[in-house]
């Protein structure tokens, strides 16, 4: 443990490099390709950093007059998944994500309790989310390495569940989305699609997604978004039009900049990642797998799009006038095709069904991602992210607001019992599930020799 | 003059740089020179006319009148070699 937290303490931009590289050679990646990955996967980091000073140093003065100037209580910046991601990977659990999100897979294959193998190593962020918050809340690495081992198990199974959806409705054979992210809300779909069957009236609700995205289609695009909303927060702080106008090209510059850096980090991941689902691959027995892949396969679908144009605005209103609500949701209004993409299939791409359903989910997300914020700055500190004096706290809707970190959190406050007890619940689905397509193809076999 | 393709994915930061980087491996060895941008769905859905081709691992608008490809199987690995045989033919075209 001495070697590990001197690793981590020389810095994520020093110690992703080593720790990418040696995982690399672990893998049995070529030492060159091992040491560029992780130097590039190092470049990225510091690229994100930069990014997110951006970000902070020009969003946070404007939220701080805006806050003080019209009463709206919020002063916590929504920084994204990019920067949430690489505040995760850069912490001490998060060093260790990509051993235990693989190491754990690899169990549940070789147990038959998963058919599900995630070769989408960059995913493991969630876990590495999760577990860092965790060990900060507790003062415990070891309580954070056993939040990633559960959350893991929890993706897995989650991913499972809603494979048959990936493959019917977005039509991708022998994939399933072990996403931290999309999984979870497919369980708040499930029962709230009851509750519009039973609602007379509104049962028949629809919107066209062509339509939708036709007239609003514009709003969707990173950079337009950045450049408005951050020209809109200019004005509601009260700036003069030359500050105004600047902060929205910064906030313009965020969003098209913020992906950019985050693919260099990806692509210093992808070869090891690569490596390492081969090295899997070869060493399993040969059956039925799904490919774990990101969910972001499914973000483009028309329902998806339409939905998120629509969510925009209203996740912003609900931000402004939810009590108790201190985050202002930026960086992550981009990313809630993740957040909704596993509810559309459920509501067999019904529009209305998704915004009302994705509104409440964000809605009570807000809550969540307020509450986490003080120990996701914390995180963002110990990961070497820096924030001037007496600047705005952050937090982020993906996945500051995902219903798995309240859970992950509120199951940590009980110890080890609560972590343990979450891991159990979700094995023992996965042992059901597995009984239940064991019985399924015993009857199916049965009916073909008779 | 070089074609344009445009790589793109849900953020343009995910799995479109897993095709960016085996699409510019295939395309060298090929020899073929095109010019390829990395991007997403929403920011394609106003510049599509941009590009020649669209090589994308999402579902793309009905909207966008450029032709596109389906990146999924080079993800995967199983077909991948049909995309690009698709991908060569329509350079060449």
């Amino acid at each position: 443990m001495d070697i590990l937290e001197y690793i981590v303490g020389l810095g994520p931009s020093v110690m992703l490099p080593i720790i990418i590289f040696l995982f690399g050679l672990l893998v049995k990646a070529k030492p060159s390709t091992a040491f560029r990955s992780g130097l590039i996967v190092g470049i990225g980091f510091v690229g994100i950093n930069l990014v997110i000073g951006l970000l902070v140093n020009s969003l946070g003065p404007a939220a701080k007059d805006m806050v003080s100037r019209l009463g709206v209580e919020l002063s916590i910046i929504d920084v994204g998944w990019p920067a949430t991601s690489a505040i995760s990977f850069g912490s001490t659990v998060g060093a260790l994500a990509i051993p235990i999100g693989l190491g754990v897979n690899v169990a549940m294959l070789f147990f038959g309790l998963t058919k599900t193998l995630n070769v989408d190593l960059w995913n493991l962020w969630h876990i590495a989310f999760t577990g860092a918050l965790v060990s900060i809340l507790t003062g415990s690495i070891t309580m954070g390495i056993v939040t990633a081992l559960v959350h893991t198990i929890i993706i897995l199974v989650l991913a499972d569940l809603t494979a048959k959806h990936v493959q019917e409705y977005y039509g991708y054979p022998n994939v399933s989305f072990p996403h931290g992210t999309s999984t979870p809300y497919y369980l708040i779909a499930l029962p709230m699609n009851k509750v519009f069957d039973s609602i007379p009236g509104i049962k028949n609700i629809k919107a066209d997604p062509d339509t939708i995205q036709k007239r609003l289609g514009v709003f969707g695009e990173p950079m337009v978004l950045g450049l408005i909303l951050g020209a809109f927060i200019g004005v509601l702080a009260g700036w003069n039009v030359q500050e105004t106008l600047t902060l929205g090209v910064q906030m313009a510059t965020v969003m098209l900049l913020l992906p950019r850096v985050t693919s260099i980090l990806m692509e210093g991941l992808m070869p090891i990642s690569e490596a390492a689902g081969d090295l899997v691959k070869k060493r399993l027995p040969e059956r039925d797998l799904y490919i774990g892949m990101d969910s972001a396969l499914a973000v483009g679908h028309p329902a998806v799009i339409a939905s998120t144009l629509l969510l925009i605005p209203i996740v912003l209103g609900i931000a402004a006038f939810l009590p108790g609500n201190k985050v202002l949701p930026f960086a992550d209004l981009v990313t809630i095709p993740f957040i909704i993409c596993l509810m559309v299939p459920v509501f067999r791409g019904n529009v209305f069904r998704t915004v009302v359903t994705g509104a409440v989910a964000i809605g009570i997300g807000l809550w969540i991602a307020t509450y986490i914020s003080p120990f996701f700055t914390s995180a963002a500190k110990n990961a070497g992210f820096q924030f001037p004096e007496g600047a705005s706290q952050i937090s982020s809707l993906v996945d500051g607001a995902v219903p798995t970190t309240a859970i992950m959190i509120f199951a940590s406050k009980l110890g080890y019992v609560g972590l343990v007890g979450i891991g159990i619940i979700f094995l023992a689905i996965a042992s059901y599930q597995k009984k239940k397509a064991a019985r399924a193809e015993k009857e199916s076999s049965e009916e073909f020799t008779a | 003059m070089s074609k344009k393709i445009a790589v793109i994915c849900g953020t343009g930061a995910a799995t479109s740089t897993i095709i960016m980087n085996k699409l510019t491996k295939f395309l060298e060895e090929k020899q073929i020179k095109a010019r390829t941008t990395q991007s997403n769905v929403n920011a394609i859905a106003n510049s599509y006319e941009d590009y020649d081709l669209i090589v994308s691992t999402t579902h793309v608008p009905n909207s966008v009148t450029t032709k596109v490809i389906n990146a999924v199987p080079i993800l995967t690995g199983i077909g991948a070699d049909k995309v690009y045989d698709e991908i060569e033919k329509e350079l060449n075209s």
